[in-house]
């Protein structure tokens, strides 16, 4: 069973909901998918078993058989390629691999090369329990391949709980694909509903099943409960926020180690959305 | 000369959207610019009535004439990112708008056409203007769009004499966030005292250094770890940054914004501080 | 000699833009023949990498030397490959005026240098 967590704004505890949950079980595999900045590691200890390159192509210009006509600039919608009088440049970082430049090239003078895009690593956390992140390497503007390289190492794991990219572009789009249910880490405050409503509509655009855990549910007010009735949406949680909370966290320690009811709340949620096999 | 103050963070939910709501009341003749677009939440604060509403429009999406189309599948075989299914349909929210299905179809049956991926709304609020964006679900933030967020907020402060604009930045450090920091006269950066926190904000102080923007940081919620605080302040110490405000985590500024109130005009003591309003005076010249 | 000067509208009395690669027009003034051309910039409709596109709209009208506000690191980059000197300029001025700064020798030579890395 695949299921990923993701959430509108940034800071609603979606990295928080992620580790913890994943550390209350008993097995199982977590990807952190979110390769612009991964927090993931941070909190959760374990081996590093081994680290992998995430390669994308870029384009080689070869200078005895360029003849400067300029068409693989013209074509380039991306700015990627660049010919200038006497060589041409090439911007990496904003290569897209779609293969146009060296199609309309005349004279065949465009290859491509291998570049590492970012990597993989794999940490065993426990006997039955893997934890893979994706670090973008700095300069690169998409995660996407890395965010693919990650889901496409965990294909076959029989528990598989992604770390989605805060908000609802292209590489949360790419993180959560697959997924049988998908819980969305909400607050109850105005900035948290709007937000929340954006990833609903992205989530029914993409036809997914979901339910919404409300963090810090004791702050804000309860215009987010509301909605949820209204929408027939399935509220799996309510969590306080506790500044002993933000305390723990702050030390990159796990709040099911440090609190009962932080505990309780995950082994609720697991139940709901796992069964019953999956509880530690 | 206008005075442009974005403000930004690293990482989400550091409380940036709810300090630069509450510099606003402080300025007499202001622009709003939202440039987080990917949650456009400035306007839940601060509300206004529509003044214009525009398309905005992304990159070229490709489009199939069906009584040229011979199923020749070429356009299949050629799309590197599988936005063309075998059936020659196409997957839209794939598609990256590289134009290489239409250079190698031989009958010319697709074109490339403009794709609306959001709108970019100016409002008239009670504080001056606001502009904003949003983009549909799925789209991807680009820093074409908060570039066209500003510009549009300079048009219309020239226009109507204003000389502030307050720009509410993006978190991350993408191409958005440059486009939000590119020609600002100052920018503030709120962090918190968490590990992301600080982690979230080397990347962004790099950025920062990268485009010569003059930069300081608001420490918010200071008071959840002090240790982590302090870290922040000595790692900011050796990059020359200075911190010129430390909030402390305070319940009564989440319950205004639950009311729909901006934090500084209500009657939370920090905002009566000396510490605050020199930090106004700081941002106004 | 060609110089272009990135600004707000089409003609030399216009006030220069505060960014170069998404600016609206440039202004192509050529020394030869003391006459003034505007080209619109039409890079400043790309989504990303507009500043390497802008140099190259520059490069392919054969300009010599570029007046900006600031540079990112692909128009630095792009420069360098189209061998275009770069001159920084205040802003809130007018195209002839900052054109006036650069004869009188008042604007700084923007090094055209390898950036360490992009963002």
């Amino acid at each position: 069973m695949k299921i990923a967590i993701l959430s509108g704004k940034g800071g609603t505890g979606k990295t928080t909901l992620s580790v913890n949950l994943f550390s209350f079980l008993n097995k199982g595999t977590l990807i952190d998918t979110d390769v612009e900045e991964p927090n993931g590691h941070l909190f959760l200890k374990g081996e590093l078993i081994k680290e992998e390159s995430v390669l994308k192509k870029y384009p080689h210009v070869n200078d005895d058989l360029c003849t400067y006509c300029g068409k693989c600039g013209d074509f380039c919608n991306f700015n990627a390629i660049i010919p200038a009088k006497k060589k041409v440049l090439v911007f990496q970082d904003l290569y897209h691999d779609c293969g146009g430049c060296s199609l309309v090239c005349p004279t065949n003078a465009i290859t491509y090369q291998d570049k590492e895009v970012g990597k993989i690593y794999y940490t065993q956390v426990s006997k039955n329990k893997l934890f893979l992140y994706g670090n973008l390497t700095v300069g690169e503007v998409s995660g996407v391949k890395i965010i693919e390289a990650l889901k496409e190492k965990t294909e076959n794991e029989e528990l598989l709980i992604i770390d989605s990219p805060p908000g609802t572009s292209c590489s949360t789009v790419s993180a959560i694909d697959g997924a049988d249910y998908c819980i969305i880490c909400a607050e109850a405050t105005p900035f948290g509903l709007s937000d929340m409503k954006m990833v609903v509509e992205l989530l029914r655009a993409e036809n997914q099943n979901f339910g919404v855990v409300v963090n810090k549910s004791n702050l804000g007010n309860d215009e987010i409960y509301h909605y949820l009735e209204e929408e027939h949406i399935e509220l799996l949680e309510k969590i306080k926020f506790d500044r002993e909370f933000a305390r723990i966290m702050a030390q990159g320690e796990l709040l099911i180690n440090h609190s009962e009811y932080f505990k309780e709340k995950m082994a609720n949620i697991a139940r709901k959305v796992l069964g019953e096999s999956y509880d530690q | 000369m206008i005075n442009e103050i974005v403000i930004i963070s690293g990482k989400g939910g550091t409380g940036k959207t709810s300090i630069t709501a509450s510099i606003i009341p402080f300025f007499e003749n202001l622009v709003l610019a939202d440039c987080d677009v990917d949650a456009p939440d400035l306007n839940i604060l601060i509300k206004g009535e529509i003044v214009e509403e525009r398309d905005f429009i992304g990159f070229q999406r490709p489009v199939i004439d069906y009584d040229k189309c011979t199923y020749c599948g070429k356009c299949y075989h050629s799309c590197n990112f599988n936005a063309i299914r075998e059936d020659i349909v196409i997957n839209t929210s794939a598609c990256e708008g590289c134009k290489v299905c239409e250079y190698v179809c031989p009958v010319n049956a697709i074109t490339m056409h403009d794709a609306v991926i959001g709108k970019i709304y100016h409002r008239k609020t009670i504080f001056g203007p606001m502009i904003d964006a949003r983009l549909n679900p799925g789209e991807e933030s680009s820093g074409k769009l908060v570039a066209e967020v500003r510009k549009l907020a300079r048009d219309v402060a020239y226009k109507e004499n204003r000389d502030t604009i307050i720009i509410d930045g993006s978190p991350g450090i993408a191409c958005n966030v440059i486009s939000a920091i590119t020609g600002v006269s100052k920018a503030i950066i709120v962090t918190e005292p968490t590990i992301s926190g600080l982690h979230d904000l080397k990347k962004v102080v790099h950025l920062v250094k990268m485009f010569s923007v003059e930069a300081k940081v608001i420490i918010n919620k200071y008071d959840l770890s002090l240790e982590k605080a302090e870290e922040i302040k000595n790692y900011l110490s050796l990059m020359e940054i200075e911190v010129v405000l430390e909030l402390p985590f305070d319940l009564a500024v989440v319950n205004s914004i639950s009311n729909l109130q901006i934090p500084s005009t209500t009657d939370i003591a920090f905002f009566s501080t000396k510490e605050w309003f020199d930090f106004i005076e700081y941002l106004r010249n | 000699m060609k110089i272009a000067i990135s600004s707000k509208e089409n003609n030399e009395l216009s006030m220069v833009s505060d960014r170069f690669a998404r600016s609206e027009y440039f202004i192509i003034y050529d020394h030869d023949t003391l006459s003034f051309t505007a080209v619109e910039n039409t890079a400043k409709k790309a989504g990303s990498g507009a500043g390497g596109k802008a140099v190259k709209i520059l490069g392919d009208l054969n300009v010599d030397i570029v007046l900006v506000p600031e540079l990112g690191p692909k128009a630095l980059e792009a420069l360098q490959a189209f061998e275009i000197e770069s001159y920084q300029y205040p802003k809130e001025k007018t195209v002839k005026e900052v054109l006036y700064l650069y004869f009188e020798k008042k604007l700084p030579k923007l090094e055209v240098s390898t950036s360490t890395g992009r963002h």
